[in-house]
């Protein structure tokens, strides 16, 4: 198979899929739309396996680790910003009060999960370049303690934040 | 960055699909390679230079 038919393919299965969630949201019927969610993810694997071309390469990764970099600054901000905004019209209706809170727990929780996953992805180049565990441990220190610290920091909010509240 | 890709490719008759296909990337790359606009992979680099017979030296001029 072609690279064109793939992506023909993708566009199909995603049209059908946006088709059948509708669908399933309107019925109630969730589990159809979990169903579906599922088969698409198993067809596109099926097919992405019948590709002779080549789907991406390594000018492909590095654009996408641009992009993704990109995607996180643009999100973080726009969230501090949509934060601040929430916060500042708490005053007037305590629903924004949730909504700040939310977005922040949302955007701790996207940058840690990127945090945590560079340092994993680098502690394993590490391993295979042969470094020692000893040598890894000091060379990520600072980086284990601030994810550590940003685990107890984000429990030590949450139970601030829902367990105190009266 | 200069390249002669686009030089040793015509000596071996390659098109660049015929060269992508063979070091495995894609047809894009190879124009982005030849264009001088894309720094390969020391790794594709390599195989780009193997392909074409000739060492990365001859090929990437800096």
């Amino acid at each position: 198979m072609t690279l064109k038919k793939y992506n023909w393919v993708q566009f199909a299965v995603m049209a059908v899929e946006i088709i059948i969630i509708n669908f399933a949201i309107q019925s109630k019927n969730y589990l159809l739309g979990a169903c579906a969610v599922l088969a698409a993810v198993i067809a596109l694997n099926l097919t992405r396996k019948k590709v002779t071309q080549v789907i991406a390469d390594e000018r492909d990764y590095q654009l996408a680790g641009t992009a993704a970099r990109y995607t996180l600054n643009i999100i973080t901000i726009c969230m501090a910003i949509a934060i601040f905004i929430a916060m500042i019209w708490a005053d007037k209706d305590p629903v924004f009060q949730t909504v700040s809170t939310v977005l922040s727990f949302a955007v701790m929780g996207i940058l840690f999960l990127s945090g945590a996953i560079h340092t994993t992805l680098r502690i394993i180049a590490q391993q295979k370049s042969g470094l020692s565990a000893k040598e890894i441990l000091s060379q990520n220190k600072i980086i284990i303690i601030s994810l550590i610290s940003f685990i107890i920091f984000f429990i030590v909010g949450f139970f601030i934040s829902y367990v105190d509240r009266p | 960055m200069k390249t002669r890709i686009k030089e040793f490719r015509a000596k071996y008759n390659l098109t660049q699909d015929e060269l992508a296909q063979k070091v495995g990337v894609r047809r894009e790359t190879i124009v982005f390679l030849e264009a001088g606009k894309y720094n390969p992979s020391l790794k594709l680099a390599h195989d780009v230079a193997a392909t074409l017979k000739t060492t990365i030296d001859k090929l990437f001029i800096f």
